[in-house]
């Protein structure tokens, strides 16, 4: 027999629903999530504000007072003032960080100092491994 | 034998478009994921660097802006209005302050003492990662 055997691939069934529109609304929603997210994680810090009258100091504690200047400078108990960075090496700030009892650092902040002053002051002292830290005037 | 060449019916075409979609479902379920919805800023605010790096847990925010301007919800505000638009919402969560870094130490006082007198126990202070190249 020499007649051509044809092969009929059975036909595909027309789909009811055409993928166009579909593909419209998920590039709309695509274009919305792109444009509105934000990927920067958000990270904080703990400002506390205590209601009044709770705040009871333990009897013995230590505490350390700095005073924060507008140039950056940190006067220790009222002693001379240092920089910030080297906070850490003076005598009565090592001498806190290796007493027994818990030490409370009592922050006075000058009017004029500006919030990324204040913020990196907060960040060497919890580098310091000062937990209990008291800004005056915040509480 | 010979086979016929396949003549394709014309709601074939959606076929090719199959590979595409997968893609673009992906890319949509990645953002999704991965970022996070939020409402314009209603001034620029830039917020101060930080080490410390805990992340927030607060859903609402106060930005003040560097004029020492204030704005909860996408609302101006003044520190008297502060404390009857935080009454209006009970919530345990802690408050976000998104301030920016040259605000002086005295306008910090005066929006938390306003916070304080609204009724709010706990602020955060958001901040931004130090960059990489600036860490001593």
């Amino acid at each position: 027999m020499a007649a051509d055997v044809r092969l009929e691939l059975p036909r595909r069934r027309r789909s009811l629903v055409s993928l166009t529109p579909l593909i419209d609304v998920v590039f709309i929603l695509l274009l919305f999530f792109m444009l509105t997210t934000q990927f920067d994680r958000r990270q904080a810090m703990t400002l506390s504000v205590p209601v009044s009258g709770s705040a009871a100091v333990p009897a013995e504690t230590e505490s350390l007072v700095l005073a924060l200047g507008s140039d950056g400078r940190v006067a220790l108990d009222g002693e001379g003032s240092v920089e910030l960075r080297t906070l850490g090496r003076q005598a009565l700030v090592s001498e806190a960080r290796t007493l027994g009892t818990p030490v409370v650092v009592v922050v006075v902040a000058e009017d004029e100092v500006d919030l990324q002053t204040f913020t990196r002051l907060m960040d060497t002292l919890a580098a310091l491994g000062f937990v209990d830290v008291a800004v005056h005037g915040l509480r | 034998m010979r086979i016929a060449p396949s003549t394709r019916a014309p709601a074939d075409h959606d076929a090719g478009l199959v590979p595409m979609i997968n893609v673009v479902f992906l890319l949509l379920v990645f953002f999704m994921v991965a970022g996070s919805v939020e409402s314009p800023k209603p001034f620029p605010v830039l917020p101060p660097e930080s080490s410390q790096q805990r992340e927030s847990l607060a859903s609402r925010v106060l930005y003040v802006g560097l004029d020492g301007a204030l704005a909860l919800d996408g609302e101006a505000m003044t520190d008297g209005s502060l404390a009857g638009a935080l009454a209006a919402v009970e919530g345990e969560s802690p408050l976000a302050l998104q301030a920016d870094a040259g605000i002086t130490f005295s306008r910090l006082r005066e929006v938390i003492d306003a916070l304080r007198a609204a009724g709010v126990v706990e602020v955060e202070l958001l901040t931004t990662s130090v960059p990489a190249a600036a860490t001593p």
